[in-house]
């Protein structure tokens, strides 16, 4: 079960451009893990096993890439606390690693690797609750704040639950309980009328549902995306009012806004709530030909973030013509989701003509402006209609995995399947495939919740007439 | 004033009350076993026929605890054959046909040499109560006795009605009075009680069937034993014979339908999917064009034979119609109706897993009467139930079989935590682990539990032991002993269809290909045996297989292992009896009625609840960690 299972998050905001990432992982398995992943500099193992780690003690190494041994990912120093000295109770580590989303995800991913599931919200805070740590009034609260910074992907989730993902989920499992229900009845039932069973189409039914399976466990990342937060770039030439919308959208004053053309220098990226949704919103420096060594490295870095956005705000200064440099980032943002929006129309230029830009067909470009909260409304709407999660409508028809849990149950699901496919082919006794497919369905049953055998027995004396 | 004083009483000596009768003797105390009729102890109600799918399972798990049931069936077997043999060993399954007769008479015998133990013929109405704690019984002529444990194994008896037609008689069975008074009391007691149907086939004299119309079944050529103080039993071949119906017998089933008791409403209780009478299997699969039936013999010293496959409640004249209209049975007569009858049972979701009612200190129920079907389940529970009392009444905690290591655990598990609502039967696919819950293991499972409950000697305790560690030190030994290539080993294997060796390969290796069987490589593996010392006898064919077993699904049984582990530690924490379940946030409605419903009584049984998600069940147990139980134990008070 999983109350076993070890787990591992980033205990720090992963999206934050942060100095320091630090990693949490609590269970049994956290010195083994951190053991496997950690090197002194010359390559050799920085622990030699549990016992030989010195807790609450920071060590100093490299961790390693669990593809590539020989490969560093970051320098990083490790500590351990033994259970039950730790938050949680358990045995736990933490890995201080270098900070932002991209690094602290690669150590993060290494520690998955070797063995962690990624924990679910507040679970860290269930385990310290279970262990006697805190007690339940504190749990629930901690569990409160998690839950209500996502409400509306709550909201999502449950409705996600209770019928898309259900619906799919079970429409394997249907499939995979008729086809175990006919294996069963002809081992409980030896000298009844039933057909041998059909080995070949069982394993027909494995592969289709191993491949639904398997979409479904595609579909994690864009259910990661949808609790996480879409990425949201906002990029535009320099002066347009990039930082201002970004300030206006915040609700703060988090980037220098000047009337210096090239003062964003880098990327700056903050959390932003709209109706609920999470985002991550970043503001980049305004993209022109430049001199400035500084201010060229932080336009490169635009460009990276702009193609790795979710969704791209480009935006046009309406207080003066449209520009080469304006026209080379609508090339740019070609092939990413994007919003133009026409800024500054309350200076609104002679020389501004919106034909001038080089437009999708159907693509509208909203006008505002930051400086008069003109229409700031309508865009944070467009915003939500965009990322395709308008209350009621986007995604919902279609089943998302946005649990790590869910994530972890698909994955053991397709081991199974797998070895149900071997068992078959080295032509074992179909009761040792009862078990590979029992592994998946107890696997699914971890999403859907149901007990199997019944299924099971329901379906053999529907399906069978059997009895003395 | 008492007629005699015991510690413990069972009522009915069915399948379930021997056994019960027998754990309580054999583990020291004064038992008193009460049966209704004296000459029908141990009564085939129903086929005569013990084992089968699952069943022989549960009957290896008693020879385990050194029950009655497998030494009786092997002694008055009149055929043996092992079910699937050509599918995987942990659905192989022993089913002896037995003398009817026989089996009652041995049964007796054996009850009657029990130390300390004595049986009396009487119908028990009353059941005294002190201070809601078992003080004794009274019998229907004024006798009463005291006994400080009380197990009810009554059976259909609890006001039994059986149903021929319109026609209908009070009775526990044919020929035998039902229990009036004792299920009267048992309904003012509070227990929550129902009424189920079950219902057995026509007896046909075997002379007027020409068998030569019928096909014939066999004895497997080798004998096969329930019970290891069996052996050296010669083989037994009495036939069974097939037949099937035909279009004409399901007319004449279907056009009387109005007068089976079973469809013209006459019978309210509920009857099990798990064995049909043939009006269900008509109505519920029409465009079957015919069904399989079996004539079993019931014993030696008869032509008294079992038609297995047409138990029915229709009027006697429509039975023999139908019957006649078989092929072969033209001239069939009957000696006695098929018949359904109907009795009271109580829902085991009032039992403890040590089959304690929760409600009285001191009575347990087994048997038909927790709502299960069949011989082997009945005398599992009696078992369990027997042991138990014994248990509660030296004031030692009771004993639990977890379903992970037997199927009599599987068996209580499933009645207790989710109830039943139909005669519940035993199934291999009950068992998550049926790899682990073999035939030929089931002395390895059980051995332990069963020597420090005393209930089997010295010499059967060194018996097990010794086939579980030397299995284990030769399955790592053959490990690193190679065969290399020769021509004539090479020809050995093409003669079993298996590919030829090139380069030297271990025993280990060689065994876990699946067509190669231990029993055709024998004396190679046997003179290994011997080069590394092991005595292993080259006809001790249940231990060879025993031992094949465990290499061939070596990869298989560790992952069942770890599983097991998990489900066995989750089945180690209790929920308190008095938790509140309203008192949790953040779990789903339906699991919190569903848990309030079924009120299990550990982790692990919550988790088998249906409707029950895997994220309430991690939410119970964070409450029922912090509730203070940390680690709790298994235990009823």
């Amino acid at each position: 079960m999983l109350l076993d299972e070890t787990i591992a998050a980033p205990a720090t905001p992963l999206n934050a451009s942060a100095a320091i990432g630090i990693i949490r992982i609590t269970g049994d398995k956290s010195a083994d893990i951190i053991s496997s992943i950690t090197v002194n500099k010359d390559a050799s193992p920085l622990f030699s096993g549990r016992a030989s780690i010195k807790p609450r003690y920071m060590h100093h190494g490299f961790i390693i890439d669990p593809s590539d041994g020989s490969k560093f990912i970051d320098e990083a120093m490790v500590c351990f606390y033994k259970s039950p000295f730790s938050y949680t109770g358990e045995d736990m580590a933490e890995i201080f690693c270098h900070g932002g989303s991209y690094n602290t995800s690669r150590v993060l991913g290494a520690v998955l690797a070797r063995g962690a599931r990624a924990a679910e919200a507040g679970e860290f805070t269930k385990r310290a609750c279970v262990n006697g740590k805190i007690d339940l009034c504190q749990a629930e609260a901690v569990c409160d704040i998690i839950n209500s910074k996502t409400s509306v992907f709550h909201q999502i989730a449950v409705s996600q639950i209770k019928g898309s993902l259900s619906r799919e989920i079970n429409s394997v499992k249907n499939e995979l309980v008729a086809a175990l229900a006919d294996i069963e009845a002809n081992l409980d039932f030896p000298e009844e009328d039933i057909e041998p069973v059909n080995i070949a189409a069982v394993r027909e039914t494995l592969i289709r549902c191993r491949r639904k399976s398997a979409a479904l466990l595609a579909s994690y990342e864009y259910g990661r995306v949808l609790k996480d937060g879409l990425k949201i770039t906002i990029a535009g030439c320099p002066n347009v009012g990039k930082s201002s919308l970004f300030n206006l959208l915040l609700r703060e004053n988090r980037a220098i806004v000047t009337e210096i053309p090239g003062t964003t220098r880098d990327v700056i990226e903050e959390t932003l709530n709209i109706a609920g949704v999470p985002f991550t919103l970043a503001d980049t420096a305004g993209v022109r030909a430049s001199s400035d060594i500084v201010e060229k490295l932080g336009i490169e870095r635009t460009f990276e973030n702009i193609r790795e956005a979710d969704l791209c705000l480009l935006l046009i200064d309406a207080g003066r013509a449209v520009g080469d440099e304006d026209i080379a980032l609508f090339a740019e943002t070609e092939n990413i989701p994007r919003i133009v929006i026409i800024n500054k129309i309350d200076e609104r230029s002679a020389n501004f003509s919106k034909s001038c830009l080089p437009l999708a067909p159907a693509e509208n470009a909203i006008e505002i402006s930051v400086k008069e909260n003109e229409n700031i409304e309508e865009l944070k709407n467009l915003i939500i209609k965009k990322s395709g999660l308008a209350a009621g409508t986007g995604h919902s028809d279609r089943a998302v995995i946005t649990s790590s849990r869910h994530a972890a149950a698909l994955k053991n699901a397709l081991a199974s399947f797998d070895d149900a496919c071997a068992t078959i082919d080295s032509g074992s006794p179909v009761d040792l495939l009862t078990i590979d497919i029992r592994s998946v369905l107890s696997s699914l049953g971890e999403i859907v919740g149901e007990t199997v055998t019944d299924d099971i027995l329901h379906k053999i004396f529907e399906k069978f007439c059997i009895g003395k | 004033m008492y007629l005699g004083k015991y510690d413990a009483a069972v009522i009915g000596l069915g399948h379930a009350g021997c056994e019960a009768f027998y754990a309580l003797s054999k583990m020291g105390l004064k038992t008193l076993g009460v049966t209704i009729n004296i000459d029908n102890i141990a009564q085939m109600s129903c086929n005569p026929a013990i084992g089968g799918l699952a069943k022989s399972q549960i009957v290896f798990e008693i020879e385990a605890f050194g029950g009655a049931m497998p030494l009786i069936a092997d002694k008055t077997a009149i055929q043996t054959k092992t079910l699937n043999l050509r599918k995987g060993p942990a659905v192989w399954s022993l089913r002896t046909q037995n003398d009817k007769w026989r089996y009652k008479n041995e049964m007796r015998l054996f009850l009657e040499k029990c130390p300390n133990a004595e049986i009396k013929q009487g119908i028990v109405e009353n059941i005294i109560f002190e201070n809601g704690e078992i003080k004794g019984i009274s019998f229907h002529n004024g006798a009463s006795y005291e006994c400080k444990a009380l197990i009810i194994t009554t059976g259909t008896f609890l006001n039994g009605l059986i149903h021929i037609g319109d026609k209908s008689y009070e009775g526990g069975r044919l020929g035998d009075p039902a229990c009036v008074k004792l299920a009267q009391q048992l309904k003012t007691l509070g227990l929550k009680m129902g009424r189920l149907k079950t219902g057995t086939p026509p007896r046909i004299d075997k002379r007027t069937v020409d068998l030569s119309k019928l096909i014939e079944e066999r004895s497997d050529e080798t004998r096969r034993y329930f019970s290891r103080r069996s052996s050296g039993l010669s083989r037994v071949d009495m036939p069974c014979h097939l037949v099937r119906t035909n279009e004409n017998t399901h007319k004449i089933i279907t056009d009387n339908l109005k007068y089976s008791a079973l469809y013209s409403g006459k019978i309210s209780g509920t009857g099990t999917r798990y064995c049909p009478s043939i009006e269900d299997k008509l109505v519920k699969f029409k465009d079957k064009e015919s069904h399989r039936l079996f004539l079993e013999p019931e014993g030696t010293d008869t032509y008294e034979t079992y038609l297995q496959g047409f138990s029915m409640s229709l009027p006697e004249e429509i039975q023999l119609a139908a019957l006649r209209s078989l092929p072969g049975f033209e001239k069939a007569e009957m000696m006695r109706p098929a018949y359904a009858i109907e009795y009271d049972y109580v829902h085991p979701s009032e039992l403890y897993a040590s089959l304690m009612t929760k409600k009285y200190k001191g009575l347990f129920l087994a048997g038909q009467i927790n709502g299960t079907s069949g011989y082997e389940e009945a005398a599992g529970q009696g078992l369990i139930a027997g042991i138990n009392a014994g248990l509660h009444i030296t004031g030692r905690p009771p004993f639990i079989l977890s379903r992970t290591e037997s199927y009599i655990g599987i068996l209580i598990d499933d009645l207790v935590t989710k109830d039943t609502d139909e005669p519940y039967r035993m199934f291999t696919s009950r068992a998550e682990f049926r790899l682990n819950l073999r035939e030929d293991n089931a002395d390895v499972r059980l051995y332990k539990y069963a020597y420090d409950l005393g209930l089997i000697d010295k010499t059967a305790f060194d018996a097990a032991f010794e086939k579980e560690k030397i299995s284990a030190e030769l399955v790592n030994k053959i490990k690193n002993h190679y065969i290399s290539p020769s021509f004539e080993f090479n020809e050995k294997l093409a003669g079993v269809n298996s590919c030829p060796i090139t380069v030297k390969t271990d025993y280990f290796k060689l065994l876990k290909r699946p067509e190669i069987n231990i029993l055709d490589f024998i004396d190679e593996y046997c003179s290994l045996f011997g080069e590394l010392g092991y005595d292993v006898k080259k006809n001790d064919v249940e231990f060879l297989n025993y031992f094949q077993t465990i290499v061939k699904y070596d990869g298989y049984i560790k992952k069942q292992q770890y599983l097991i582990d998990q489900v066995k530690k989750y089945d180690m924490m209790r929920i308190p009896d008095d938790f509140n379940y309203d008192a949790m946030v953040n779990i789903s409605t339906e699991g919190r009625q569903k848990l309030k419903q079924h009120i299990p009584p550990t982790i692990g049984a919550a988790s088998r609840i249906s409707g029950v998600s895997m994220a309430d069940v991690m939410t119970l147990f964070m409450y029922v960690s912090l509730a203070g139980k940390k680690n709790p134990k298994y235990d009823e008070k």
